[in-house]
């Protein structure tokens, strides 16, 4: 009765100690992968591209479960980026569709009543990726509407990532699937 | 051995002012690297990082990221000469253009690699503290700094492991058999840290790190600070001496006017002024 009482309420921008550091562990571990994936697979082809947003979304949904409270998609984000500035010197230019996606999904989250159950937090994680890359569509567009050539290939790179996210959404539910089973996810 | 030990003692007790300095020197060139565009005042500061990360003495760390910035410009060069093909407006481009994201991030390496490598969590947290961030920013970061030596260990163990139960290099490249064992790796270190900086007082109140050492700092640190954060100056000066770096304005018209052009009889290309003076005329 406690149990269902518990995971029936919202946990609102209030993280605990383990929370936070697994914020901060995934921020590392996803921009690592990343980086990791890039050189592995040669840069921008098509294989490197559906690898690298599967990996980042199913570590993106077992983050969540391990830290299931409104915000900490905006937080993440927020670490992200200040990671791939302060270590990377880039990534200024990507992080506001990405920041204002993950705010619109928080407060999306508060309509449906947080992260508590599975199918919400990959509601939520195929949401920031759909939104996000979307925008960065709009702006590549309006950026380069000159050079349909550029446009066209942007297009082919995100349709690309996407293909990625929306297989990352089964591979994380998948390990998180196994995680519960190892009973390093408890919930 | 003597001289060793002492060497280790004195960089693993590094003060909380020392790691500030460090991470101002991490944000002065962060904002310079994204700010200057031009590769010439970049390689100014990939100089004078390069001698600010030699003196850390981790030469096999620095040799092996250097190598792994070495591969991925040539990949990136290679992608760009691969997209010459597809869109000819590109042609044009320089590979200095495409190395500059890369000497950006040789910057970056050689300003952080110091930080990640010789300071402890303890003072690490105990000085972002001081900062007075709050406690969702700092904490995260702390932690991101502090993650890449120990995912560092991590690989090599898992390496390790999966070349005794028989796997051979090429191999290894599979993410199946990485990606499940570095998220449980992950997840436990976690946990670990998190009992670590509860038990350090993060977030309780005040914290139980000794601050005894912490108020000294290193003159020698401090004169290198100065000097890094002095060196922007130069690079910023080359920045604007030097010509504006050919843009997308510049392959445009290249790309455009000939094929205008070459549409056109020789007898109608003219400069529009002229034709507009017809007109009106």
């Amino acid at each position: 009765m406690n149990e269902s009482n518990s995971t029936s309420e919202i946990k609102t921008f209030r993280w605990t100690t383990p929370e936070l550091v697994a914020i901060g562990v995934f921020a590392a571990l996803i921009r690592i992968a990343g980086l990791s994936i890039v050189l592995a697979s040669g840069g921008m082809n098509p294989i490197g591209l559906i690898l690298l947003g599967a990996v980042s979304t199913a570590l993106l949904i077992v983050l969540l479960h391990k830290s299931p409270v409104t915000g900490t998609l905006t937080l993440y984000i927020l670490i992200y980026a200040l990671f791939s500035i302060l270590v990377m010197g880039s990534g200024l230019d990507r992080i506001l569709t990405v920041m204002l996606a993950a705010i619109i999904v928080d407060l999306l989250s508060l309509i449906w009543g947080g992260y508590n159950k599975t199918w919400k937090i990959i509601l939520a994680v195929g949401l920031l990726d759909l939104i996000s890359r979307g925008l960065v569509l709009i702006i590549v567009y309006l950026v380069s509407r000159e050079y349909p050539g550029m446009i066209l290939i942007a297009f082919l790179a995100i349709c690309s990532v996407y293909a990625g996210n929306i297989l990352g959404l089964f591979v994380g539910r998948s390990f998180v699937k196994e995680l519960r089973i190892a009973g390093v996810i408890r919930r | 051995m003597k001289y060793s030990l002492d060497k280790r003692n004195d960089s693993s007790n590094e003060s909380m002012k020392n790691i500030a300095l460090k991470i101002l020197i991490i944000c002065a060139y962060s904002i310079a690297s994204l700010c200057l565009k031009h590769h010439y005042s970049l390689l100014i500061l990939a100089g004078v990082s390069f001698f600010y990360l030699i003196k850390e003495r981790k030469f096999r760390v620095q040799l092996l990221c250097y190598l792994a910035l070495f591969i991925m410009s040539l990949v990136g060069i290679g992608c760009l000469e691969i997209i010459k093909y597809i869109i000819p407006a590109l042609k044009n481009s320089k590979p200095s253009q495409v190395i500059v994201p890369f000497v950006r991030m040789f910057i970056m390496v050689n300003v952080v690699l110091p930080l990640a490598l010789n300071s402890s969590l303890a003072k690490f947290i105990a000085m972002m503290r001081s900062t007075k961030l709050p406690r969702v920013l700092y904490l995260p970061l702390t932690v991101t700094a502090r993650y890449i030596p120990g995912f560092i260990h991590d690989i090599k163990q898992m390496r390790d492991c999966l070349k005794l139960r028989g796997y051979s290099n090429w191999q290894l490249i599979n993410p199946r058999l990485w990606l499940l064992p570095v998220i449980f790796r992950s997840l436990h270190l976690t946990d670990e840290l998190a009992v670590a900086a509860e038990l350090k007082g993060v977030g309780i109140g005040k914290p139980a790190v000794n601050k005894t050492n912490s108020q000294c700092i290193k003159k020698s640190s401090l004169l290198i600070a100065v000097c890094m954060i002095f060196a922007i100056a130069p690079a910023g000066y080359v920045e604007h001496i030097m010509p504006a770096v050919p843009g997308m304005m510049s392959i445009k018209t290249d790309k455009i006017s000939p094929e205008k052009n070459a549409s056109k009889p020789d007898s109608q290309i003219q400069n529009p002024n002229e034709s507009h003076s017809d007109d009106s005329a």
